[in-house]
């Protein structure tokens, strides 16, 4: 169960395996992915034009996150920390 | 080969905004991705099915029926119906689940499902489910128990739902779910909990959950979804969800293959047995029946009666409808021994046994009706009969229907809202955020059009197009939500209860259709009238007529004057040479039917003179005829500038009384039989397939059948195409005599009263509103006109209603009641006079507010409305004094317990002098013109006065005539006349332009006034803004007295204080 999360909503880069990251950049490091712990969908203020994303937990080296990217595996946002 | 996987959780529109897409797009889904059969899951309704199974069926996939049942707790329960039992069942839980709940709040017992689980497959529910809800929390003994409990009751036919939603934790929840069936031996099955066909249908299903759920698009709510996953996917979308459960996927098919075809009894015989007397049969009783009443109604039996009646019975036993008709029969006797005023309508009309019953009162025999367009062997379709009932008492009717023949026997039907231009815009819009008062604004400005029709009429409308609203700066907002609105046209909003139908089933009904309550209590059937004439119902219609009403006042007003306690309705002479009078000048405003400004300008031009005009005037004022150009042929042939021709002789006899023209559906049947020798079955027929417009193919056919058959008959071919091509025109267009002449028989009564009894006519209309044409004001206008006398009301004079006094020495006077006053109300009104009634006529404000507690806004209305100018002739000073009053009144005061004498009524004060205040405040009182303003505010109309006499004299000085001036100039004279905006319309024309309709409404009378497309896009934006204008335009004579005014420019009439010359 998580206690604790920041909400971040950084853009960052995203290197994939298949669907899903398997490393990102984060603060000039490469974080690797160690597990896919969840992933989901969520529709953003479609009335406002937002697209839909893909956002997935992942467990990291250094904790967890949660990283958002869109429909068309374009944009990805580091949108979550877990502590 | 079919895709390997069938969706067996569906919520299609019936599920009440919670399902976007139509049951179609839905199916043609399921079909176009290849699925063998398709379950339609509402919540706790099956008013889907029927469309459903037809849909299916059409598309050539295998229909499952079941629901989505809500069970105590708020846990979901799918189930399917495998077989005709288990839609039993199904139809009974659901039943149980509304019926022993608040009203749209179904709950079912866990309990209920024993006993009545058999023939139902069971779904462990999707996300709310009990076990998958348990399995959120992380209460996986819960969820345990609870696939017990369902195995218990279900054995082998229950399935462990998995719902992949691609939420945070949905995967551990299925993981979680498949290791219980494991566990318990359950099979697995998967589900998408499907509430949209595509996945761009998505917005659509979230706008209509903020609807459900009151919540605006940018305000989270539990229920909304978090993304747009609940689509009905592919086979291989399914495939990627649940590739680690293939079972699940396996089952699905498994599944619909154990469901039967057709568990949906469709077109079955439902109808109860009537009790007859012992001895006798259904038919023999009915029989019986027929030759008394006719006995009745005829006295001697001619041969040519007795054919007629015998040919009915024979078609009416052939069908096996006798019972139905014995039941309207018993309904019907009832009502009458009630002294319910009620008349039959409808094609019902055509039937000689239905006339004989009592049932209608149009002479079929004597009008030479056809019974086929009623009934006939060849169209075998159930009889549908429609009564009107006294408004106020046909729940009483209703009533006596559930006692005769049994609660579980009988429930009224369903309709369904569907969401329209003005309700999609105010629903969608709230859900989008924008501002209540604009979307009020829009809403009504927008004419009664289906949703998708809106983008038309933004860019053809003035109002509309001009709308600083549209155009502003929230345009993309409005955009989003005329899109939206688009998408959600024909979707069903609620159920509500059919106006007038109920149906009868010897088997309970909940046994066949689950059963709900609707607003008031009634108990209604979850399938809409086609719905239930699908199914084998047969169903009544009695339905809530407020011109009976009106009727009933207006005799009991009549005979409640002096000399006409024998007056009766029945008697009113049909020949009345001053009502025909009355009629040929147009002066038919609140005549039942022929009040419109298109009637009165016919009623002008025909020159009736008989009752058989005003059965034509009824058939000929509808879309149908207008657009099929009928109106003029008509009228000039009826007025002799046009000879009247027949292509055959034949068609004389048949056509005689319409002078040539194909007016009415039955002359289609008996042309179709006197010409080409169809049977009478036959013809209708072919009036069905012409009046439904079908494919050119098919109207090719019958028509070379047609010729084909009239040459065979001796008809010369050229003829016989003539005569084709006469009622394939016409065919479409017409209207049923029976129908016309049952409203123009009240028609025409309802003009005897206008005519010969104004006051107490216009006194019953006004206590029957709203009904008619046209606003109270309007009424009251016309009631001056014709030397009434209207007074206010009067807290020391008024009565229950509108009531009527005569007088030997001056006009007749109707006296307003008090429950017209904005917010008084019925019950206000009734503690007024509830209180005189006990102990006296009131004395002052001060005996008001202390005897009757009423709220201040009641109190002001009062005044405003001039219901105290009898206590104190100062309104503005009594409103003045009002909250001094009331303060006292409710504290207790001295003033409370001072005693009051005659001595010290008003005028001398507004306290009548009980504490010795001899004086009112000393304020002036409102100016005549603000008094008329606020009179109109207060009730809506002014008793006396008109507001168009305040402005005449500076209206005049601009040279604008008044109605009665305008009326008497010259044909084609161009003038101007102001007056307020009474009942703009466009309604549809041949032409198919739009052309916007309106009568100018002044202290002098009425003027309609036509606005023709040109005009309209220039001018026409105050007519649906603004209430009152001035309009140039040309004089029309229509006939010998009527007038019509043409418009050339429209412009706003400001109703702001008259300034003094």
């Amino acid at each position: 169960m998580v206690a604790l999360s920041r909400r971040l909503e950084v853009p960052v880069d995203v290197a994939l395996e298949g669907p899903f990251p398997k490393a990102f950049r984060w603060r000039g490091q490469t974080v690797p992915v160690q597990a896919i712990l969840d992933w989901w969908q969520e529709t953003g203020k479609w009335w406002e034009g937002e697209q839909e994303r893909r956002v997935v937990r992942v467990l990291t080296p250094l904790g967890v996150y949660e990283l958002a990217g869109q429909e068309d595996g374009g944009r990805w946002l580091l949108q979550r920390v877990l502590d | 080969m079919g895709a390997g996987f069938v969706h067996l959780h569906v919520h299609g529109p019936f599920s009440f905004l919670d399902g976007a897409s139509p049951t179609e797009a839905l199916v043609e889904r399921a079909a176009r991705l290849g699925m063998s059969a398709l379950a339609l899951t509402d919540h706790d309704s099956l008013s889907g099915v029927v469309r459903f199974v037809q849909a299916a069926r059409q598309a050539g996939i295998k229909p499952i029926v079941g629901a989505e049942l809500t069970m105590e707790g708020g846990f979901h329960l799918t189930l399917l119906a495998a077989n005709r039992t288990g839609y039993r069942h199904l139809c009974q839980l659901i039943t149980r689940a509304h019926l022993g709940s608040p009203r749209r709040q179904p709950r079912l017992a866990w309990a209920e499902l024993a006993g009545r689980s058999e023939g139902l497959i069971a779904l462990s529910g999707c996300c709310r489910g009990e076990a998958a809800a348990a399995l959120w929390r992380q209460d996986e003994e819960t969820a345990r128990r609870s696939l017990l409990r369902l195995r218990d009751l279900f054995g082998g036919r229950l399935y462990v739902e998995l719902v992949q939603p691609l939420w945070p934790g949905s995967r551990k929840v299925v993981a979680g779910l498949a290791r219980l069936a494991r566990e318990l031996g359950l099979p697995v099955v998967a589900t998408n909990d499907v509430h949209f066909a595509r996945k761009e249908d998505f917005p659509l299903h979230d706008l209509l959950t903020c609807v459900r759920t009151l919540t605006r698009v940018d305000e989270l709510h539990p229920q909304r979804p978090l993304n747009g996953e609940n689509y009905l996917k592919s086979a291989q979308e399914m495939a990627e969800l649940f590739g680690e459960y293939p079972q699940a996927l396996e089952h699905t098919l498994r599944i619909a293959e154990a469901c039967e075809d057709q568990v949906v009894p469709l077109g079955e015989k439902l109808l109860p047995s009537y009790p007859v007397p012992p001895g006798w049969s259904s038919m023999a009783w009915l029989r019986e029946l027929t030759y008394r009443g006719a006995q009745e109604r005829y006295g001697r039996l001619r041969r040519k009666l007795q054919e007629r009646l015998e040919h009915e019975l024979a078609v009416i036993e052939a069908l096996g409808v006798a019972d139905y008709f014995l039941v309207v029969w018993d309904i019907v006797q009832w009502a009458r021994r009630q002294g319910i005023r009620m008349a039959g309508r409808g094609s019902a009309a055509d039937s000689a046994v239905a006339y004989c019953l009592g049932i209608t009162e149009v002479d079929a025999v004597e009008r030479g009706l056809m019974f086929e367009r009623f009934l006939s062997l060849e169209r075998a379709q159930a009889p549908d009969i429609d009564i009107d009932f006294d408004w106020r008492r046909r729940d009483e009717v209703v009533e006596y229907v559930f006692r005769r023949f049994g609660e579980e026997h009988v429930a009224a039907v369903a309709t369904y809202n569907t969401f329209r231009a003005r309700s999609a815009v105010r629903d969608l819009g709230k859900a989008l955020g924008l501002e209540p008062n604009h979307l009020d604004e829009l809403a009504r400005r927008l004419p009664h059009i289906p949703a998708d029709a809106i983008h038309h009429v933004l860019q053809q409308l003035p109002e509309l197009r001009e709308s600083a609203l549209v155009q502003g700066p929230g345009k993309e907002r409005f955009r989003l939500l005329f899109q939206m609105a688009e998408a959600v046209a024909g979707l069903p909003r609620h159920l509500s209860t059919h106006l007038g139908g109920l149906i009868l089933s010897r088997e309970p009904i909940a046994h066949l259709v689950p059963l709900q309550r609707a607003a008031k209590g009634v108990v209604v059937a979850q399938f809409d009238k086609d719905d239930v004439e699908a199914m084998g119902f047969i169903k009544l219609d009695l339905l809530s007529l407020r011109t009976l009403g009106a009727v009933e006042d207006t005799v009991r007003l009549i005979q409640a004057s002096p000399g006409q306690q024998d007056f009766r309705y029945e008697a009113i002479p049909l020949d009345d040479p001053d009502t025909y009078g009355m009629l040929r000048r147009g002066e038919t405003v609140g005549v039942f039917q022929l009040e419109s400004p298109a009637q009165r300008a016919l009623q002008s031009r025909l020159g009736a003179e008989q009752l058989e005009d005003l059965v034509a005037s009824v058939a000929l004022i509808r879309p149908g005829p207008i657009k099929g150009n009928m109106v003029e042929p008509f009228i000039a042939r009826r007025r002799g500038q046009q000879p009247v021709e027949y292509l055959h002789p034949a068609l004389e006899r048949i056509l005689k009384k319409t002078y040539g023209v194909v007016l009415y559906q039955e002359q289609v049947i008996e042309i179709a039989t006197e010409v080409a020798g169809f049977t009478p079955g036959e013809a209708d027929r072919l009036r069905r397939t012409m009046t439904h417009h079908r494919s050119q193919k098919e109207m090719e056919a019958i028509g070379e059948l047609f010729v084909a058959r009239a040459i065979q008959r001796g008809v010369d071919p050229q003829t016989a195409r003539a005569i084709f091509a006469c009622i394939e025109g016409y065919a479409g267009y017409g209207f049923c005599e029976a129908h016309a002449a049952a409203f123009a028989t009240t028609a025409y009564k309802t003009a005897y009263l206008l005519r010969h009894y104004p006051a107490q006519f216009f006194a019953a209309l006004l206590n029957n509103q709203p009904m008619g044409f046209y606003p109270p004001h309007t009424l009251v206008g016309e009631a001056r006109r014709r030397g009434v006398v209207v007074e206010g009301p009067d807290v020391n004079a008024s009565q229950e209603g509108y009531t009527v006094v005569m007088r030997a020495d001056g006009p007749p006077v109707i006296r307003t009641p008090l429950w017209v006053v904005r917010e008084v109300g019925r019950e206000g009104a009734a503690a007024i006079l509830q209180e005189r009634q006990r102990h006296g006529p009131f004395r002052s404000l001060w005996d008001l507010c202390r005897r009757v507690p009423l709220p201040v806004d009641a109190w002001e209305g009062l005044i405003l409305a001039g219901a105290l100018d009898s206590l104190h002739p100062n309104r503005r000073a009594l409103l003045w004094d009002l909250p001094a009053l009331m303060r006292a009144a409710r504290s207790g005061s001295p003033l409370q317990a001072a005693p009051l004498s005659v001595e010290e009524q008003a005028p001398h004060g507004l306290y009548g002098g009980a504490c010795g205040q001899e004086q009112v405040a000393r304020v002036p009182d409102f100016p005549p013109w603000q008094r008329v303003c606020l009179e109109f505010y207060a009730m809506g109309f002014s008793p006396g006065h008109h507001l168009l006499e305040f402005l005449r004299p500076s209206l005049a000085r601009q040279g604008v005539l008044s109605v009665a001036q305008a009326r008497r100039c010259r044909d084609g004279e161009r003038v101007q006349v102001a007056g307020l905006v009474i009942r703009p319309h466009r309604p549809p024309t041949r032409s198919g332009r739009t052309v916007v309709f309106f009568t100018l409404e002044d202290e002098t009378g009425l003027l309609d006034v036509t606005v023709f497309e040109a005009i309209y896009q220039r001018w026409g934006q105050p007519l649906f803004t603004r209430p009152a204008v001035v309009v140039t335009g040309r004089i029309q004579h229509q006939g010998s007295d009527g007038r019509a005014l043409i418009a050339q420019a429209v412009r706003p009439l400001s109703l702001s204080e008259p300034k003094t010359a």
